[in-house]
């Protein structure tokens, strides 16, 4: 699940962040409207979430929304904003915001309200999956668990695990992996996806390794 | 005696520059004086026009009899006519109060709006550093193992925020009407070196080279005044300026003070908003992660408007911007 924060705010970036990564969410923060826009734009099937600040330099976060929908882009977005009249609360709406939040808010509450979006587009499964006879998969929730024991992994890896839940029973390719995952600007990647899956392995399937499979030259695969 | 009239002028002048009160209700003693005066005029005329017209009748020739006939008939005509009059004066004098009613309360109403207006405003901004701190506490308490690293940045977070506050909240009380004055000698070149040396840090941390051409003049206002007006210019060059950037500050004989920045400068659409309350300029949003309260340039313009001196702003040839401030 990645998450686009768009927010000029640096101290409020910082905590929101810390709030969706310990969530298991993976966070994408920009802080200048026009330049969020561009990315979004650019990234839009791998973002599954944006929450956007309406007072941002470069660009403010109606007109980002409005040029968004234009282009046919429909990533759920919830609005932040200190104002929270009636009329800046329509023209949010109008400007094509899923939701809106006033500032200050409480965390639970902003999880609660991400969950219900992401109920609404299609990358959420229903209920809890069973990987193996013990090993459950709670996309909801954000855990794995091993007869009832939660196993703690990294943002990173969660969010590996999760796609290969997400297209279990399909090989997926390292290329898919990083564009789904991971940021562009960052280091070797496949290497990366390497380390993290052994990770997963060693943490979720020590004893059940025909699990996650390697597909040889082209990516892996979760049999379910 | 003739210093304390020459006082005694002093402060009423001020008062009148100051207190839009005392302006309001000198307005309106001016109104009332001549309604009052106008509806005097008007009964005393009547009377005098009724008399005179006794009087002539009375020269005419009259036979003796009749004038006790004429005496009665005359004081008829005359209580109808005043009743008339009173009843026209009454009908004038109802809709002149309505007016000046209106004229008494509309210096409270303006200002009960702008006060209105400024207290939403404020909230609004004192709400950003609260969410902030909000979010940063509660954030923190849902990390499952708060590592030390962690801790420290929260309250790093937190301390930033509260800065804020008690920076904006000290600047909003600056706000309050000026009422009592001090006019002062001020010596402008001696409060521009105490300025500089004020912001000595600031300066160094960005290793700002500062170009000084000071000429002395003396000004009558609050030497508090004229502080926070080289204060917040200067505030505000170092901050936008670059590293190693230059910032020239000179002070004229004519009365002018002016300083300049080569730094991120502004874009043409801003310059007519900067000097509006809590406004900030765009890139400072980004480049000094959205430092400042927005009000510094709004206090300097409200203390050089209430003396009559003026203020604008231009782009630099290659980058930056230059403030010049001229005094009467």
């Amino acid at each position: 699940m990645k998450i686009l924060l768009i927010e000029d705010h640096l101290n409020l970036a910082s905590s929101i962040k810390r709030v969706l990564l310990q969530e298991n969410f993976s966070v994408e923060h920009i802080s200048n409207g026009a330049e969020a826009e561009i990315f979004w734009i650019a990234n839009n099937e791998n973002i599954d979430l944006v929450i956007l600040d309406i007072q941002l330099p470069g660009k403010n976060g109606f007109k980002v929304c409005e040029t968004i929908r234009k282009k046919g882009i429909s990533t759920p977005v919830i609005m932040l904003t200190a104002k929270s009249e009636m009329n800046e609360k329509l023209a949010g709406f109008m400007a094509g915001t899923d939701d809106y939040l006033p500032k200050p808010f409480n965390f639970d509450e902003l999880l609660m309200r991400i969950q219900a979006l992401l109920r609404r587009s299609n990358v959420l499964i229903p209920q809890k999956i069973k990987i193996t006879s013990v090993i459950t998969f709670d996309q909801l929730a954000r855990k794995i668990e091993k007869n009832g024991q939660e196993i703690r992994l990294t943002a990173k890896e969660f969010e590996i695990l999760e796609f290969l839940v997400l297209n279990k029973n399909q090989a997926v390719s390292q290329q898919k992996i990083f564009d789904h995952c991971f940021d562009f600007a960052k280091e070797n990647w496949s290497n990366t996806i390497e380390v993290h899956i052994k990770n997963i392995r060693k943490k979720c399937f020590v004893d059940e390794k025909e699990v996650l499979k390697t597909v040889r030259g082209f990516g892996y695969r979760l049999e379910i | 005696m003739r210093r304390k009239c020459s006082r005694l002028f002093e402060g009423l002048v001020i008062d009148w520059k100051s207190n839009e009160f005392f302006r309001a209700r000198i307005k309106l003693t001016i109104f009332y004086a001549i309604i009052i005066a106008a509806l005097i005029v008007l009964f005393s005329g009547t009377l005098w026009f009724e008399i005179n017209e006794i009087h002539d009748n009375f020269h005419q020739e009259k036979i003796i009899e009749s004038n006790e006939l004429f005496l009665d008939e005359f004081t008829d005509e005359f209580a109808d006519k005043i009743l008339l009059i009173d009843i026209f004066v009454f009908i004038l004098t109802t809709f002149l109060s309505y007016f000046l009613a209106g004229k008494n309360l509309q210096p409270i109403a303006k200002k009960m709006k702008q006060q209105a207006q400024f207290i939403e405003d404020a909230a609004h901004e004192i709400k950003n550093p609260l969410a902030a701190i909000f979010a940063s506490g509660t954030s923190i308490l849902r990390v499952k193992e708060i590592s030390d690293k962690q801790s420290r940045e929260v309250l790093g977070e937190i301390l930033e925020e509260s800065n804020r506050l008690i920076s904006l909240t000290s600047q909003l009380l600056q706000f309050k009407d000026k009422e009592h004055v001090s006019l002062e000698e001020v010596q402008v070149k001696k409060i521009v070196e105490k300025i500089i040396q004020t912001l000595q840090p600031l300066l160094l941390e960005k290793k700002i080279i500062l170009d000084t051409h000071l000429v002395n003049f003396s000004l009558s206002m609050a030497e508090s005044d004229f502080e926070s007006i080289v204060f917040n210019l200067l505030h505000n060059a170092i901050k936008f300026s670059h590293k190693e950037g230059k910032i020239i500050i000179r002070l004229e004989k004519e009365k002018k003070l002016s300083i300049q920045d080569f730094g991120i400068g502004l874009s043409e659409k801003e310059i007519p908003f900067i000097f509006d309350r809590f406004y900030k300029a765009d890139k400072a949003r980004t480049f000094g992660a959205n430092t400042g309260s927005g009000l510094g340039l709004s206090i300097v313009k409200n203390i050089i408007h209430f003396h009559n001196g003026k203020i604008r702003v231009d782009r630099g040839k290659t980058a930056g911007c230059v403030f010049t401030v001229t005094f009467k």
